[in-house]
Formats: C-alpha cells, structure tokens, sequence
C-alpha cells in the first residue's frame, strides 16, 4: 500500500505546499478508507457541537448565548413537556420541557470533556507504564506486569463505582467534583490494557538496530526512551487513543445509565437514555433514541476512524492486538 | 369513655350509609373492617404489592370471588425480615402479609370515579380491629385489650400452631423496646404492658396521648413477633412465623416471595365468608418498570402502581382494565440548615429569604411535572393525602397563603429586603434512592433549581448518595447532617400527623431536621399530643401548619395524583396504603380465577 | 511444556496478591474513621452495637492481621458476611455463580456462532459488499448501548404484541423451558455485542493466514475452497481468536449488571453493583477476588491452550 505520508516533491513555496499536501494527505485518506473519512466527519462534528454550543467554549456554566444549540441545557419550560418533534424543537422536549436537541449538542461538550480528559489522563499512565516497563524489562518488567494483570482483572464496574465514592470523599460532592471523579475513574479503567499494547509495542521497537547504535553513541537510557522509543511507538498509541475514545464515552453513558456517572445537571447522553426516559419511551420514543443515535454514532465514528488510521499509519497493526 | 369511635365518628357520619354507620357502633366488631375500604393514600406510589379493599356494603349480597393466585411487584426486603431492628418501608411490608399488630389501619382514600367504595379522609388511619378483637378504656390513661378468640400462630416451625397467649404480646412490647434503634419513642407514653387473664392485655400510659390507638396500629411500630423468634434474631430476620392472614412459604432475595392464606385468620366479611378471599400470593421481584407495565399488559401481574405518564398507555392497551387514582401520604419538601437556626448563619436564618424560596416554585407545573399532567394538589406541612391537611391557599392559614402562590417579584423583592441582590446557594437531593419507589422525585429535583434562579438564587445541583449520605444515622443530612444550602426531601410516611409533627418540631430528635428549637411550635405539638377530641385536633394541626406557613421552616411542595391498575377479572382492588397493606386490604382482593391466565 | 505451565501458575500468584491489595485497600482509602462510614449507615448504633460489629468485621485489628484473615478465610472458603444482608457471602454465590455462568456461557456461544462463520466469509470474500457489510456491522453492533437494546426487546413487542417475559427465574435444573425462554434474550443482545470484536479479528486473523505459504500450497494442490479453509486455515485462525474470546469473560462476568435489571435475572452483575453502591466491602472483595481468580486462570488456560498449539510460544 502506499504510503500516503510521501509528499510530492514539486517546488512550491513552504505554505502552499504544506497546506496542499495535507489536502493532499486528506484527499487520499478519503478515497482509499471512505468508512474513516466518514468516521472522521462524524467525529469532526462532535467537536462543532461540543466546542461552539455556546460562547464559553469548553465549561458547563450558565451562558446567555447559545450558538449552535438553540437552547441552554437547563432551560426548562414544564408546561411545555413531553413534546413530539416540532419546528421550535426539533428533537421534542424531555419530561421536564427542556429541548431535547440543545441537550444533545450540549451533552457532545460533556462527552468530549469527559471522554478526552479520560483518554489523556489514560494514555499518559499508560505509556508511561507500557515504555519503560517494556524497555527496562528484566525482574521490574514481570513485577510491574503482574500489576497490570491484576489491574486488568479487576472488575471495571468495582473501580468505576468504588473508585468514584473514593474520589468523591475527597473531593466534595458538587457536579464538578463527581466529574472529575468520573474521569480519573475513567481513565484508570483504560490505562490497564493499553499498556499492554504498548509495552508490546515498546519491546518491538527496542530491538531495533538503531537503539544499539544509539546506546554506543552513549546515548542516555532516558534519552533512548525519549527519542527513539517513544516517537515510534507514537502510531500505536494514536490508534489506541483513538479506539479507546470510543470505548470511553460508551462506559461512561453506562455508568451514567446506572445512576453513577455524570451528575445532573450536565447533559450526559447516558444519563438521557436513564431511567427517567426509559419509563415514557412507550409513549415517547424519540427520547431515547436520539441520545442512543447519538452514543451509537460517535461511537462507530471513532472506531471506524481508528481502525482506518491504524490501517494507514501501520498496516502491520491491521491484525490486531 | 369507652367507645373510641367518637374520636373518629364526627366526620363519617353524613358520608356513610346507614347500614355502615350502625356497624361502626359496635365497639371493636369485628366488622370494622367491613367499612369500605378502598386502599390508597398510602405510601408514596412505589409498587407495593397491590391489596384490595372489603366488600361494599352497598353492591348488595355479592357473592365474593374466592381462590385464584394475586401477582404483584414485591419490594424486596433485601432479606430483612426484623422490622424492629431495620424499620424500612420494605421490611414492613414484608411484615403486614404476615404479622399482626394488635390494632390495624383502616387506610383508604377519596376517589370522586368511584363512590361505592368511598373512603372520607377522616376514615382513613381508623385503627380497626387486628390481633385485639376489641379493647376497653376505663379511663385515660387504661386500655384492656381482648384478644381474638382462638387466635393461633401459623402452622409453622417453631411455632407449629399454637395458640396465641398474653404473654407473647408483652414479649413483642419488650422486643420493640429494645430492638429499635430510637428505642420506640413513637410509644414512649407508654408505661406498662402486662398480661390480664387468659386473653387480654392491659396497656398503661404515662398520661394521655391522643394519638395513642393510631400510633399503636401504625405499620411502623409494634407488630407481634413471637418469643421464639424474637429470643433467636437470627432466625427471626430470616423468616416470618405470625398470626397474619398470609403464611410464608418461600422468600428468596432478587427473585421473588410466595405466601399461602392462612385458613385460621379471624377476619370475616359482612357475610361471614372467611377473608382472605385469593389462595396464594406470588409477588416476583420486578426491578425495572418498563418490565412490570409489560408483565401486567400481558396479564401476568394482576395489580401495579401506574406512573403518570403511562396512563395514558395503560389506557389506550387496556381499556377494561380497572384503574384508581389517589393522592399518596408521602410528603415531599425543602428544609435548610440546622446552622441557620442554631448559628444564626445567614442566609437561611431570615424568614423572609425562606418566603422567597417558597414563593420561586411553580407548584402548579410541578404537580403536572409529578403526575404526568394529571393534577393534584398542593402540599401543607402536613400532606394533602393524609388526614388533617389544610389547603395552603384557604383563609386558615391567614397571611402564610400568599407564599404558597408563585410570585418571582414578591420574591426578589424579599430577597433584597433581607440584603441579597443574589445568593449563591448548594442544591441538596439524593439522586439514587427513589428511582423505582418515586418516580418524580429525581425529575422534580431537576425542576427546582431553574425556578430558583428565576428569582435570583443561583442553585447549584449537588447529589448524595442515600445510604452513607442521607440517611445515614451519624450525620447524614436527613438527620440534621446538612451543612449549607437547602435540602429537598420525602418525610418518612407516618399514620398519624402528630407522630411527623413531633419528630419535626421536637429538639434533640433525631428527624429534627433543621434542629428547629421554637417554643410556639414545640407548645402546639404537645397540645396536639394530649388532645383525645377529633375537632380540636384537627384545630390543633391546622395551627400549626399556618405557624409553619408563617415561618416556612419546611417548604412543603405537591402531592401528585398516582395510580394504581388492576386486571378487569379482579374485585376490590385498592391502591397501596399504608405500609400495612397485607393486613388492611391485600386480604379482601378478589379474583375471578374463570378469567385468570396464570 | 510443564516448566511452561508452572512458571505460569508462579506467576499468578503476585497477581492474585496485587488484586486482593487492591480491593482490601478501598474501603481503607476513604478518609474518616472507616467503622463510621460502612456500618453507620448499615445498623443503629449504639455503642455496644458498634463494638460488637466493628469485631464482627475484624476491623479492630491491625491492617496485616485483617488481610491474613481474610486471606485464609477465602483459602477455607469463608468469604465473609455481607453487611448488607448479614448473611455469608457464599450463600449469595451459590445462587448467583450459575445465572452468571450460564448467561456468560450462552453468550459466548451466540456471539461465536454468529461472528466467526461472518468472520470467515468477509476474510474469503475480501473488499466485496460483503465484507464491508460485515464490517461496518461489527463496528455497529460494538457501538449499541447494551442497555438501550434491552430496553427495546422489553418494551416494543409489549406494545405490539402483549407480549412479555416471564420474571420468575427458575434455574435450568428445576426448568429448563422457562429457564432458557428468560435467558436467550439478554444472552442474545450480551452475544450480539460480543461478536462485533470476534468478527474483526477473525476476519483480519482469517485474511493474515491465507497469505501464509501453506495455504498457497494447499491452493495449488488444487483443493476445494471449503477444504483449503476449514482444514487448513481455520485452524490457525482460532488461535488469536480465542484469546480474544477469553478476553471478553471478565466482560460477561461482571459487566452485565444492566442486562439483569432489565431483564430480572438474579446473576453476579446486579448483585456485584448493588454491594459496590453499598459500600458493602465484603461481598466487594469477595466478588472482585472471586472475578480476577476467573479472569487470570481463564488467561492461564488459553495461554497453555496457545502453547500447545503453537509450539514457538514455549521458548519465548
């Protein structure tokens, strides 16, 4: 396959050819992985949603000027409730009359708070834990991996509910507080596996001719991990980071499904689809199907988006784990 | 005076036939609870298994169904049977199928589509006969209570169907005393219990307490366990051995419970057929809502409570099916700091910033949002399904009804009168303790702090976990542990307003919310204690609901209607009522097995 | 092969070590005096009470002697009393363990049955409609909320049909018929989850091996499609596949709390969340070190599995 990072090599000034050659790069991503691109622009509208639903770009506080939502989440006019789709709302309004579209916008801006803060704090732990694990190796490598067995074994919902009251006996118990819980919790839960892959991937990289070289050019053991282990286990963790977006916002609609998760009043997709819905989807479906579209979508989109990037940036990842 | 009724005959008379009023006069007939009793008003729409009401007097000599399996929802117990030691509304039920009380409820309610079997307000909580056939009361402070003649435990281990003796009364007394973790001061007027003969009981007060028979036939209080199992706390958490109208035979935890009618009960009908009608209970645990509304569209559930949003399904998918509307005991409300009261810490502690609270909620569109816009009424301290209550917006409460109307300029207006252009105040509600057993307590909690803020109080949501945060005994914020802020609650269903009211307004008790220490109100409740005649209790309790009013101590809010459905085959149906369902109206469900499909 | 297999099992038992220091230390992390915040909400507390339950749980002793006790408790199989329930533990898993157990196990099979033949049949029929179907599927069906299908079984052949499950769970010895008519149902939407993943990496383990030299051999020798594929490359195939497939075990034990609600089954997932939400830290532990115990001999299992059938893994 080719590969698509090779930049033509004509003479154009510095600019133009940076910015024809990423359109360059995106144009050939889309022809040759049409269902990534199509992940990736459900993916890019996540981001308008989250970031432009109001003037205050990423925080969940009170704002006087909704953007792309047409209302502020909280709205709530409760003589208005339990509305069909309609032009003032195109998506009906919930049990307590607040508009069920803004709602969603808004909660795209808590699924990528909360999904990206999880993902990032998880990635961090885990490559820190995968890389040296596996480029230290020896006696602390077994040591340090029958942790991440037991981590891995753990049962996710333990550390998800109990890691949250824990977190929450110190850190109060307002929303931000309980979310912040979330996604420590969150990210706990993820790191475990993904360091797995890339300690994998580190052991791979290690055994790389040009590590020696470096190591008899006197390169430092930290200078080694920094500058050569790292930047190429890069793709991988890109990859995971991408999957794992997926798998994060999924986890947190389910422990929000159960009551745990994200508090009120931030709008989580989860927490839309909970009890509170489920009890009318008899007589009002589109509650619950529109935040599930929602979940299901950005979840596919990522996924999808990832497996193809995984297939373009290694394509021998493309076996899987 | 030795007919009790009096206290209660005033309001019934004009509302009752003939033919029930002069049952009535007969002192502990065994009849009492032959008056109509339609269930309901109970506690709180969760779903309890669905009871029946008695015979109506007036359908005529109508043969009864007799046999046939009830299905219903179980509220698990969670495997507690000890409702001394664990006195949560699930034990309790799980009690009233079982055990006896020495007096019952006779719970009911008011539903203008069914008048046949009408309860009036005033009839409901009328302790009837239970395991007390009928009692004497010589003077104040006596009772000489006479058992049911030939009344036996089940024909069960240990007890293997022995007869019921004084003494297994007084071993009850005792167990409750030492049991309860307040050591029972619901009954704390009481001096002595003692065995009198071979089948009577005599009961001392300390002094008169009005609502002495009340609380004794209240579901939360004094139910007859036997000295064999109460000696072993164990085995008596672990199964139920009584003299109720239901026998266990099986319990398991997170699947279902199953009881047998036990054929020695004592209630009889008007014509003498044996109660209870139905043969076996099977009440599967059904966690899930949706489950259950399937379960019963499906006819495999012969009675659930509906939410109100769904009665328009119900409805439309069965049209036959029998469907009551009522108006649950189950008051839900506001309360703020016990700082504000003992600390003078504003801002809670200016009356007029508690008014403005008050005066921000839109209880009209609260009531739609509780009820799925089918109506109900407002609350009052004491709540507008229970006995006593007096409508916020009548000309008793005086000046107190305009904070009961929503009113956003009153409201600013007071908060900058008390020196607050804005407050920033914390949101107090438990988020994971009524999602199956009140369904409109987490939607109503979301409501609130956008009215609020209409106002001007920018109300931060803040959620607590209900077991180690709520109701937690040491400092939990049901029991005085709220720091700041204000805390949106349900008051724990009582039988009658005196025991609520006591426990609201008296310093040092433990449901104290707030640490209230007022001297008027404090004096109003002991009054009310004392008081044995209806009217002037009633008068009593209207006072201090305007008082409560005057300084908003609690915010009382809406009492939505609730529904309950039953299968067209069934009779005398009845929505939940007290917690002492299987001994008030469970016995008196009829169904006509021809039609049942099990 | 032996060494093998012992290094493996020397091996797990730091792990075991780590998952029960772990779940010992939660409750220990909470700030505040630990006996006030799990039994003052659980009794009424008076002193005496409080003594005696504080002894009950052995948290009047140091750290080191609870974590022996408990330890060798579990060795002996005394796993503790619940607080919430003040009944042993054991008493609730007897029930439990075979409702997990057979809904893990049908699940597993449903999502196998369903994935790998699809798995298949995308690998062999490469970048045709099919294989992109299959594809995108699978991406699909990892993406749907498990809880919201459920909600959707439950609710919408109801208001079609009347049509609704039983609630009462029988186990499968005392009823089969009822037993498997409430179970197919979360066991089909738990397998339909599983299967997306199964599907992937079948396919891309499938599409790996029909590169490899041997199956161009068994090409050129002129063998039938079906042939060449099921004798020769499934094989291989599995491998991979069934460590995934291993994997999802810790999924199926402890992650279908949701499934059970809706669906009334009495199985580990319900029991395992209502004790965490609880704080009922017995049963926590016990549940969690009974899980991990599943999780890592599972991982043993399939690696000896592995080795044996790819002999290049014992000299790793």
């Amino acid at each position: 396959m080719d590969d698509i990072l090779v930049i033509s090599s004509q003479a154009l000034p510095e600019e133009r050819r940076l910015f024809s050659s990423t359109l360059h790069v995106v144009r050939r991503f889309v022809r040759r992985k049409p269902l990534g691109a199509l992940g990736a622009s459900f993916i890019i509208l996540m981001f308008i949603c989250a970031l432009f639903a109001d003037r205050q770009v990423i925080t969940l506080r009170q704002s006087t000027a909704p953007l792309v939502a047409p209302h502020y989440f909280d709205d709530q006019h409760l003589r208005d409730r339990l509305q069909g789709p309609s032009l003032a709302h195109p998506l009906g309004t919930d049990g307590n009359g607040r508009d069920q579209l803004s709602r969603i916008i808004y909660g795209a801006r808590v699924s990528v708070i909360v999904g990206f803060s999880a993902v990032l704090l998880a990635m961090v732990v885990a490559t820190t834990i995968g890389v040296f694990s596996g480029y230290v190796g020896g006696t602390f490598d077994i040591i340090v991996q029958r942790f991440v067995d037991a981590w891995i074994a753990f049962p996710a919902i333990v550390i998800l509910i109990s890691g949250v009251q824990v977190a929450k006996a110190y850190l109060g118990n307002s929303p931000e507080a309980q979310t912040f819980a979330v996604i420590l919790v969150l990210g706990i839960v993820l790191a475990a596996g993904a360091s797995r892959v890339i300690r994998s991937s580190s052991i791979a990289v290690k055994s790389n001719l040009y590590v020696d070289a470096a190591r008899t050019i006197g390169a430092t053991e930290l200078r080694i991990v920094l500058r050569y282990i790292l930047p190429n286990v890069m793709a991988v963790i890109i990859v995971l980071a991408t999957l794992q977006l997926g798998a994060a916002i999924l986890a947190e609609a389910t422990i929000s499904f159960l009551g745990f998760g994200i508090p009120p009043p931030f709008p989580s997709w989860g927490r839309m689809l909970g009890p509170d819905a489920l009890l009318l989807v008899r007589r009002d479906s589109w509650l619950v199907f529109f935040p599930g579209l929602a979940i299901f979508v950005v979840v596919f989109g990522f996924n999808v988006f990832g497996d193809a990037l995984r297939d373009v940036l290694d394509p021998r990842l493309r076996g899987g784990r | 005076m030795s007919n009790a009724y009096s206290f209660w005959d005033r309001f019934t008379a004009t509302r009752i036939s003939r033919r029930r009023a002069l049952q009535m006069a007969a002192v502990g007939s065994a009849t009492a609870g032959a008056i109509a009793v339609v269930g309901c008003g109970g506690g709180g729409g969760e779903k309890t298994p669905a009871p029946g009401g008695s015979p109506a007097a007036t359908a005529g000599a109508e043969k009864p169904f007799l046999g046939g399996t009830l299905r219903a929802a179980l509220n698990d117990p969670q495997s507690k049977f000890d409702a001394q030691k664990f006195p949560t509304f699930t034990v309790q039920s799980a009690n009233s199928f079982s055990y006896s009380r020495l007096l019952r409820s006779n719970s009911g309610f008011d539903d203008p589509n069914t008048p046949d079997i009408d309860l009036p307000a005033a009839e409901w909580y009328r302790p009837v006969p239970d395991l007390a056939a009928k009692y004497e009361n010589p003077d104040a402070t006596t009772f000489i209570f006479t058992l049911q003649d030939g009344a036996k435990w089940h024909n069960v281990d240990p007890l293997n169907g022995r007869a019921v003796t004084p003494a297994d009364v007084v071993n009850a007394w005792e167990y409750y005393k030492s049991a309860r973790p307040d050591k029972g001061t619901n009954l704390a007027s009481i001096d002595s219990v003692t065995a009198v003969g071979a089948n009577q009981v005599q009961i001392k007060l300390k002094q008169a307490f009005g609502p002495f028979l009340v609380v004794l036939s209240s579901s939360s209080d004094l139910w007859i366990y036997p000295p064999e199992l109460t000696s072993n706390p164990d085995k008596l958490n672990s199964t139920m051995v009584g003299t109720g109208p239901f026998v266990l035979r099986s319990y398991t935890q997170g699947v279902g419970a199953k009881w047998d009618k036990n054929p020695d009960w004592w209630e009889k009908d008007d014509q003498g057929n044996r109660v209870p009608y139905v043969d076996k209970l099977d009440f599967p645990v059904i966690s899930d809502k949706n489950q259950e509304f399937s379960q019963f569209t499906a006819g495999k559930l012969e009675t659930m409570t509906v939410p109100g949003d769904l009665i328009g399904n119900l409805k439309s998918q069965m049209p036959q099916a029998h469907v009551l509307q009522s108006i649950a005991n189950l008051l839900n409300f506001m309360f703020f700091p016990p700082a504000a009261y003992e600390a003078n810490e504003k801002p809670f502690n200016d009356d007029r910033v508690r008014h403005a609270v008050s005066l921000a909620i839109d209880r009209t569109a609260l009531i739609g949002l509780a009820s799925g816009d089918n109506g109900g009424k407002k609350h009052n301290l004491i709540n507008s399904g229970f006995l006593w209550y007096l409508d916020p917006e009548s000309s008793d409460m005086g000046d107190a009804a305009q904070y009961f109307k929503r009113d956003i300029q009153a409201a600013k207006q007071l908060l900058s009168a008390a020196g607050y252009d804005s407050l920033d105040v914390d949101f107090h509600y438990t988020n994971n303790a009524y999602v199956t057993a009140v369904p409109y307590y987490n939607p109503v909690a979301e409501a609130i702090p956008p009215m609020l803020r209409e106002a001007g109080i920018n109300a931060k949501i803040v959620t607590h976990d209900y077991q180690s945060e709520w109701i937690n005994p040491s400092g939990g914020i049901f029991y005085g542990g709220l720091k700041s802020g204000i805390a949106f609650s349900l008051e724990t269903p009582v039988n009658h307003p005196w025991i609520q009211l006591n426990f609201e307004f008296t310093p040092g008790n433990q449901r104290n919310h707030s640490h209230i220490n007022d001297s008027q109100m404090i004096d109003l409740v002991k009054q009310l204690g004392a008081e044995t005649d209806f009217d002037k209790g009633r008068q009593l309790a209207y006072q201090i609901q305007k008082a409560n009013g005057d300084k908003m101590y609690y915010v009382p809010l809406v009492g939505p209607y609730g529904f309950t459905a039953s299968q067209q085959y069934t009779r005398q149906w009845a929505a939940p009522t007290s917690y002492g369902i299987g001994s008030e109206s469970t016995p008196r469900f009829q169904i006509d097995t021809t039609k049942q499909q099990l | 092969m032996t060494t093998y297999i012992l290094r493996r099992l020397l091996l797990m038992i730091p792990t075991l070590f780590f998952v029960t220091t772990l779940v010992f230390l939660i409750p220990r992390l909470l700030p505040g005096d630990v006996v006030e915040t799990i039994i003052g909400q659980y009794t009424p507390l008076t002193a005496g009470d409080r003594a005696k339950i504080k002894h009950d749980l052995g948290l009047d002793r140091p750290w080191y002697q609870q974590y022996g006790d408990f330890v060798l408790g579990a060795v002996r199989g005394d796993l503790g009393n619940s607080l919430q329930y003040q009944h042993p533990v054991t008493k609730d898993l007897k029930q439990r363990i075979p409702v997990s157990a057979e809904l893990g196990i049908m699940a597993l099979v449903i999502g196998v049955v369903i994935a790998v033949p699809v798995g298949v049949l995308a690998a062999i029929r490469q970048d045709s409609i099919i294989d992109y179907v299959t594809r995108s599927s699978a991406i699909a069906l990892i993406a749907i909320p498990s809880f919201w299908l459920g909600t959707m079984v439950v609710v919408y052949p109801n208001v079609w049909w009347q049509w609704a499950l039983p609630t009462q769970y029988h186990s499968f010895f005392s009823d089969p018929r009822q037993n498997l008519y409430m179970m197919i149902f979360p066991a089909a939407i738990l397998g339909i989850g599983l299967s997306g993943a199964i599907m992937r990496l079948t396919r891309a383990e499938m599409l790996e091996v029909l590169r490899q030299d041997y199956v161009r051999t068994a090409w050129s020798k002129g063998l039938r499609e079906r042939t060449v594929v099921l004798r020769h490359a499934l094989r291989n195939t599995l491998i991979p596949v069934t460590t995934l497939i291993a994997l999802q075990i810790p999924v199926v034990v402890g992650g279908t709390v949701v499934l059970e609600g809706i669906f009334s089954i009495p199985g580990m997932g319900a029991y395992l969340v209502t004790a965490a939400n609880a704080k009922d830290y017995p049963v926590i532990q016990a549940v969690t070190l009974l899980i991990a115990l599943v999780v890592v001999f599972t991982n043993l299992a399939v690696d000896v599995a592995y080795a044996y059938l790819d002999p290049r893994i014992r000299y790793r």
